[in-house]
């Protein structure tokens, strides 16, 4: 891979990799959720609560990375990326958070091996000071 | 001064610990799912980054803030801390939100009905 286009086309790979995890997820998230009758809320809140992360997480990246290359920790090959950037940074940076976002929560969905004893849809939304550990 | 960089992302990671501890985020919600997440997540990163290092994208720039300590070459030891904040901050972030949208989302679903 070599060119102007070589960090972006890095980055392929890995969201394909990631479409792939987020798509498991989704349907396992969709296989349990019929069970209770809640596909449909279930999906908005995954795809609302990875939106308004994701928005966060893109925010805190750019001040971040604006931070370390600015401090010269990390340098960049001029000739290997496309040139658009923001303040100090290549956008192709911000793929590292775009596939956190959706990587990491669909991760924490197929690994989910609690057996919801009630529909879990039905409590009331948990205060997070008391929620129980959902391990054993 | 060489190590302030890691320095910096050890107080956030303290942080991240602190918050995660308070709201009970992720670790504290279910250590093993927790654990396996950024196992996963740190190690799929940590490809990405020796491929676009191998590639010759990026590197280490004329600094002195690393220890460095290097994990391969022109990675250094510090780059793991960054993505282990990475994860443990997309993870904290997403179990903070997801109560409030769940709520609300739930909510406007009952007033439909």
């Amino acid at each position: 891979v070599t060119g102007s286009g070589a960090y972006a086309l890095l980055a392929l790979p890995f969201f394909g990799a990631v479409a792939v995890v987020a798509i498991a997820a989704g349907i396992v998230a969709a296989r349990r959720a019929r069970t209770r009758g809640r596909a449909r809320t279930g999906r908005r809140i995954a795809l609302v609560t990875g939106l308004v992360a994701g928005v966060v997480l893109l925010a805190m990246t750019i001040v971040f990375d604006n931070v370390i290359v600015s401090l010269r920790i990390v340098a960049y090959d001029p000739a290997l990326i496309t040139g658009a950037k923001i303040g100090a940074i290549p956008v192709e940076d911000l793929a590292y958070a775009i596939a956190a976002i959706v990587l990491l929560p669909s991760l924490w969905v197929l690994f989910d091996r609690t057996v919801p004893r009630q529909p879990a849809d039905a409590r009331p939304a948990p205060d997070p000071t008391t929620a129980p550990p959902e391990d054993s | 001064m060489p190590g302030l960089y890691l320095a910096g992302l050890l107080v956030s990671l303290v942080g991240m610990t602190v918050l995660d501890w308070r709201f009970r985020l992720f670790f504290w919600r279910a250590p093993w799912r927790a654990t396996a997440v950024t196992v996963i997540g740190v190690a799929f990163f940590l490809v990405w980054d020796v491929l676009g290092v191998a590639l010759g994208i990026f590197f280490i720039g004329p600094q002195h803030l690393l220890t460095g300590v290097l994990l391969a070459p022109d990675v250094p030891l510090e780059e793991l801390f960054f993505l282990l904040l990475l994860c443990y901050t997309t993870m904290n972030l997403t179990g903070f939100v997801r109560p409030v949208v769940a709520r609300r989302l739930r909510r406007a679903e009952r007033d439909r009905s």
